[in-house]
């Protein structure tokens, strides 16, 4: 038996216990009972009850209405401003008319940009993201995937690039429950160990929970010697520009440890260099970055396989979904279960994969993100 | 009935609840029975996890506060839902708290909150806050994970199950833990202090 199982193991003494307990925090007699034994102690523990003074009760509920009533006017007054502009009778037939035919041209170029490829492509390009669709994934990966990450690249030649990679543990449910790690709170705002923020989105499917979180920092070359930074390894070639990236990794699952994983994405500036973002053989994720070959985009460029592709929104924003990952040997597979969801949020880019989840449910952990908090 | 752990929490049934967070947002007199419906159990609940008056004060505002902006959005699922969604504001206040100051600190009588009490005899409300700050130094002893639960359970008025909604857990877990913490606490209050107290 593990001891996952012990811990969840409850005897005919813990049955008690949790009756008399009911009876315990239900009796506000303020008796005073023995701590001797283990219900008098519990009794004790619940006869003692912190209590506010009553000025800080009665001011913070002064507070919250005032908050609450101040929340409520802006709306009323904009919702006065529709009705006002949009139905004043001088004007709105006129105005109708200008606002429909703005929506309607909106609809048709919306129409049309989701409709073709290339023009997906385009705006997404233009929202800091491109997709690139092969058949096979690069071999310097696929190299990397099969030796472990520890070979060197050897037949990078004289191609410069650097490439970043993690792997996160399969069974976490067990390492977190056996050690009991506090783990990110949804809804809550993590502090990253070089000051920024990182909103942990509120929502997730019920049985799952976050688990941890991993950064990847940095502009290698800051650093001296490239194939020493942690995590990563160079591919030789001549010095690459300097660069400036946040990657950062929020780890979910549930009890079967079916992950899902929010990868968020920061440039600090425009760099002329193309970082490639792949995600392999279940728990793999990483970047490669280069300089961009003749008329290629340069940014943050998601190396998928011929897959669905396909346009959605997420905040009333566009955004990508697609199935599939690949596999070890650099094979695109879409029958494991794997769904992905990719949006620009705040100035960042963040890639939402998870197994067994539909796109509904990555779309609902996506909008849980607090946009004030991205900010 | 759950929640009222020596609590002075008002009465409300689940259709009544309903239907004051469906108006809350725009009826203060709705809000106001929500508040004084949570305060005492959230007060309790933020006093033991964090100690010190002043700290609690902060904390228990932001609550609220927050609960105030994203009350308009709460939906309702099921039972309890609405504590669980509010409790589990708190518990990320006060994880936000600690990632900013010391993890524990021993907190001196005067900076502590006061204590629901039978008497108004000063020598018996400072016993009151010894044995408050006491419990807090002995639930401190146990994991991460048993704390929370024992204070859940204790001073913010959950049942299990709502406690495992917000741990992201199953019923089953926390009742394990909740057994395991209390017998270790009682173990360490008999070897601790009434031990001490008889030497």
């Amino acid at each position: 038996m593990t001891l996952m199982n012990n811990e969840r193991e409850l005897t005919e003494q813990d049955r008690q216990l949790l009756g008399k307990l009911e009876q315990i925090l239900s009796d506000d007699s303020g008796e005073q009972r023995e701590v001797d034994s283990l219900y008098g102690f519990c009794a004790h523990m619940a006869s003692v009850v912190p209590q506010a003074q009553h000025s800080f009760r009665q001011q913070l509920e002064n507070r919250l209405i005032v908050a609450l009533q101040q929340g409520k006017s802006p709306k009323k007054q904009s919702l006065y401003r529709f009705v006002r502009d949009s139905f004043m009778p001088q004007y709105s037939w006129k105005r109708l008319r200008w606002a429909l035919t703005v929506c309607m041209v909106l609809m048709i170029l919306f129409g049309i940009t989701v409709a073709i490829p290339q023009t997906r492509n385009v705006l997404a390009a233009w929202l800091g993201f491109s997709f690139d669709q092969q058949v096979k994934l690069q071999p310097l990966v696929v190299e990397a995937l099969e030796h472990d990450w520890q070979s060197p690249l050897a037949q990078a030649g004289d191609k410069s690039l650097n490439v970043y990679s993690v792997e996160f543990p399969k069974d976490r449910w067990l390492l977190i429950e056996e050690a009991g790690f506090l783990t990110p709170e949804p809804g809550s705002v993590v502090v990253l160990p070089n000051g920024s923020y990182f909103p942990v989105p509120a929502y997730l499917p019920s049985g799952y929970q976050w688990q941890d979180i991993t950064t990847m920092q940095g502009n290698l070359l800051g650093r001296g010697f490239p194939s020493l930074a942690r995590q990563s390894w160079a591919g030789g070639g001549p010095p690459m520009p300097s660069y400036d990236l946040n990657v950062n990794y929020l780890i979910g699952g549930d009890s079967t440890n079916k992950p899902v994983i929010l990868a968020e994405f920061e440039l600090s500036s425009q760099q002329e260099l193309v970082f490639q973002i792949f995600h392999a053989d279940e728990t793999r994720f990483g970047l490669v970055i280069q300089p961009p070959e003749a008329k290629s985009p340069t940014g943050f460029v998601f190396l998928i396989g011929s897959g669905d592709l396909s346009q959605t929104t997420v905040n009333m924003s566009a955004a990508w979904q697609y199935r599939g990952m690949w596999n070890d040997r650099g094979e695109w597979v879409m029958d494991r279960g794997w769904s992905n969801l990719v949006w620009e949020q705040g100035g960042r880019i963040y890639h939402l994969t998870g197994q067994d989840l539909s796109y509904a449910e990555l779309i609902s952990i996506a909008a849980s993100i607090s946009l004030q908090e991205v900010k | 009935m759950p929640g009222d752990s020596g609590l002075a929490t008002s009465y409300m049934n689940n259709e009544q609840e309903k239907a004051l967070i469906t108006r809350a947002h725009e009826d203060p007199e709705a809000f106001k029975h929500l508040y004084n419906h949570y305060f005492p159990r959230l007060y309790a609940y933020v006093s033991y996890r964090v100690g010190r008056v002043e700290d609690t004060e902060d904390l228990v505002s932001e609550t609220f506060l927050k609960a105030v902006e994203g009350i308009k959005s709460f939906r309702w699922q099921h039972e309890n839902s609405f504590a669980a969604w509010l409790f589990r504001i708190a518990r990320n206040s006060i994880s936000n708290f600690y990632r900013q100051t010391e993890r524990w600190q021993t907190v001196p009588l005067d900076e502590l909150p006061d204590l629901q009490a039978h008497s108004l005899l000063p020598s018996d409300l400072i016993l009151q806050k010894e044995k408050f700050e006491r419990l807090r130094q002995l639930i401190n002893t146990l994991t991460p994970r048993q704390q929370e639960i024992i204070t859940l359970r204790f001073f913010g008025g959950l049942r299990n199950q709502e406690i495992a909604e917000i741990l992201g857990i199953d019923e089953r877990t926390v009742s394990a833990h909740l057994c395991r913490g209390l017998e270790t606490a009682h173990q360490r209050y008999i070897n601790d202090f009434v031990a001490a107290e008889r030497e």
